[in-house]
């Protein structure tokens, strides 16, 4: 199956459960569904960037491409803000 | 409610259990396995940092996730250091102006680091996407209503 078309359909669970009912247990139950929407979505997303990874190292392979130290740095630099935003979070 | 629960969970299922071959698996040499690894971390910790900010993500996943990465950072960045040493003793080899044992030593060095970084590594992918089956061990996931 898709997994936008899953993403979306567990979007439309919440907004059902949002509108189906009122109350902190129902408020719960669509915040669970669209952060099992956001995850499916990540997954989808995770997996195209290992693969994107996964060829760019094959092609290092191949090519037989020596890594500078730039190629780590570059990284190195990515890293260093995602950390501080979810340490910041 | 219970039953809407269940149809998540089964989609989520469905949507899972892919296996996608790992970067650090078609690397050869010390350093584009620490590439590879690294660069995975790089992909799943800024997934990490979407899931952190999005107001949707319950408490207990975000501090989940923060401990992760707070554990895995050290690992990763002691594993890039290690990294550019051995660059730096290559460059150095090719000048002439260092034998060829401390390469050697550098990259035992870093092939450790490889293998002490990975768990870390992917406690922290399995945090944010616990839908891998390499995550089975790991931990399960529990989404309370």
């Amino acid at each position: 199956m898709d997994l936008t078309l899953i993403s979306a359909l567990l979007r439309t669970l919440a907004s059902v459960s949002t509108i189906a009912s009122t109350g902190k247990k129902a408020e719960a139950v669509a915040s669970t569904l669209t952060y099992a929407a956001k995850l499916v979505e990540l997954g989808a997303e995770g997996e195209q960037k290992l693969k994107d990874l996964t060829a760019e190292v094959q092609t290092m392979v191949e090519s037989s491409t020596p890594l500078t130290e730039d190629d780590f740095e570059g990284l190195k630099q990515r890293s260093d803000t995602a950390h501080a935003t979810i340490q910041g979070a | 409610m219970k039953r809407m629960m269940f149809v998540a969970l089964a989609l989520m299922m469905v949507a899972g259990c892919k296996t996608v071959t790992a970067p650090v698996e078609v690397a050869q040499t010390a350093e584009q396995k620490a590439y590879a690894l690294y660069g995975t971390f790089v992909v799943f910790e800024e997934l990490a940092a979407s899931v952190v900010t999005d107001p949707a993500t319950p408490a207990a996943a975000k501090d989940f996730i923060k401990k992760s990465d707070a554990t895995a950072k050290p690992a990763a960045d002691a594993l890039l250091q290690s990294a550019r040493q051995v660059i730096q003793i290559q460059s150095e080899l090719a000048a002439g102006k260092t034998p060829t044992e401390k390469l050697e030593i550098a990259n035992a060095r870093l092939e450790s680091w490889v293998v002490a970084a990975q768990p870390k590594i992917l406690a922290l992918q399995c945090a944010v996407n616990p839908r891998q089956k390499a995550c089975d061990d790991i931990h399960n996931v529990q989404i309370k209503e």
